[in-house]
């Protein structure tokens, strides 16, 4: 008799498990054959190699018109197809996950009320334990592959990612030329579209961009490490001045010259101490040195650093 | 770090020079280009990392005498308006 009632309460189970899995909702019209096919869009190796050799013998005959005109129709043909393979794969995590989600509920609704219509003591132990493991499983998933992220919020990160770096490789491609922006350049850019179209991605820009003061900040600083500092002419002296000071010094630790070398390397704890950088007491003239590089480009972008900078150089330099 | 970035297009040409210089001698760069942005009055220049010694930066209007050896001409918002410009490493 329990058996009986278990086996009809588990087939119903597994059939609305199955009706959900099946994606027998839709959640998007069907799409126009000729939209749906890839045909149009098809980019074989062999068309990607011959269009590469053009652009790169356009280039060689300095061709510069005719190089740019190849870079992007390279570029374009590309992203299309990245574009149409991310529409699938926009579509499958929506209605996969949805379906397994739903699913999932469905199944565990169903074990845990046939545990509770059940008598029997190790049929009702079966069922509760089979819906407990469901249920891990599926939080498992959520907690490991989507990191507890909603599906709406990993493809509005997707999207706002892709559409960023899609409007500045089209940016490039129409402001640019082949000199400054060459088709490896455009690659790259291309490569990195690419990437912003996967979860591991949009993971990783979510957890960047909580809008913490942390992340304002960093915003800050990235947004002023984008666009060059403007200089004075003055301050291109300091510039020099300091990177000539560098060479010299980097000359001498590296001169084999163990004399040249602990001078240097006194120099160069002068200044580190002058500008507040630490440093370990048993560094070597290279790490001072590699010190001091990275205080030079930090004081690249901040005026105050590069005066303060300028100020140790010639201090330590002129006694 | 090595790449393209924007310059702003309200500066001199002395500042402009003084600017890619600093940012050459302290970001161990050298420029490789400098073109306008055809989206807005700015400059974008386009950099590789460069471990040796440069010489400073100097800009002067296409055509005129310039200090070192030419880089390169081009155009560049300068002041806020496009200008033919020859770029110069100084010795």
């Amino acid at each position: 008799m329990y058996r009986r009632r278990v086996s009809r309460l588990s087939t119903a189970i597994f059939g609305i498990f199955l009706f959900a899995l099946a994606g027998c909702i839709r959640s998007a019209p069907r799409m126009p054959r000729n939209l749906s096919s890839a045909v149009p869009i098809n980019y074989s190796s062999q068309e990607f190699d011959d269009d590469v050799q053009a652009y790169r013998n356009a280039v060689k005959a300095n061709q510069l018109g005719s190089a740019k005109a190849a870079r992007d129709s390279i570029v374009f043909r590309v992203i299309a197809q990245i574009d149409s393979s991310y529409g699938h794969f926009e579509g499958g995590l929506t209605n996969g996950r949805a379906a397994f989600q739903t699913g999932s509920d469905a199944a565990q609704l169903g074990l845990t009320a046939a545990a509770t219509i059940v008598g029997a003591s190790a049929v009702k132990d079966i069922l509760t334990a089979t819906s407990t493991a469901l249920q891990g499983t599926s939080l498992s998933i959520d907690k490991n592959i989507y990191e507890q992220k909603t599906t709406e919020s990993l493809v509005s990160q997707m999207r706002a990612s892709r559409k960023a770096l899609q409007a500045q490789i089209l940016l490039s491609l129409s402001s640019r030329d082949v000199i400054s922006y060459p088709l490896e350049a455009a690659w790259i850019d291309v490569v990195g579209y690419y990437y912003a179209g996967t979860i591991p991605s949009a993971l990783v820009d979510i957890a960047s961009s909580t809008g913490s003061a942390a992340t304002v900040a960093d915003q800050q600083l990235k947004s002023t490490v984008q666009a060059l500092t403007n200089a004075t002419p003055t301050q291109a002296k300091q510039a020099v001045s300091i990177r000539t000071v560098y060479t010299k010094l980097s000359s001498e630790i590296s001169s084999g010259d163990a004399t040249q070398s602990s001078q240097a390397s006194v120099t160069l704890r002068k200044i580190l101490d002058s500008v507040g950088v630490s440093y370990a007491a048993d560094a070597t003239g290279a790490d001072l040195l590699a010190a001091l590089k990275t205080e030079m480009q930090v004081a690249a972008s901040d005026d105050t650093r590069l005066q303060k900078l300028n100020d140790a150089v010639q201090a330590a330099t002129t006694q | 770090m090595a790449g393209t970035v924007p310059v702003s297009g309200n500066l001199s040409m002395d500042a402009l020079a003084a600017t890619l210089t600093r940012n050459e001698q302290l970001d161990f760069e050298r420029v490789t280009a400098l073109t306008v942005d055809n989206t807005q009055p700015r400059n974008l220049v386009t950099t590789v990392n460069d471990a040796s010694a440069l010489g400073a930066l100097s800009i002067c209007a296409a055509g005129a005498a310039g200090n070192g050896t030419k880089l390169l001409s081009t155009t560049a918002y300068i002041s806020g308006s496009q200008q033919a410009i020859d770029l110069y490493r100084q010795p």
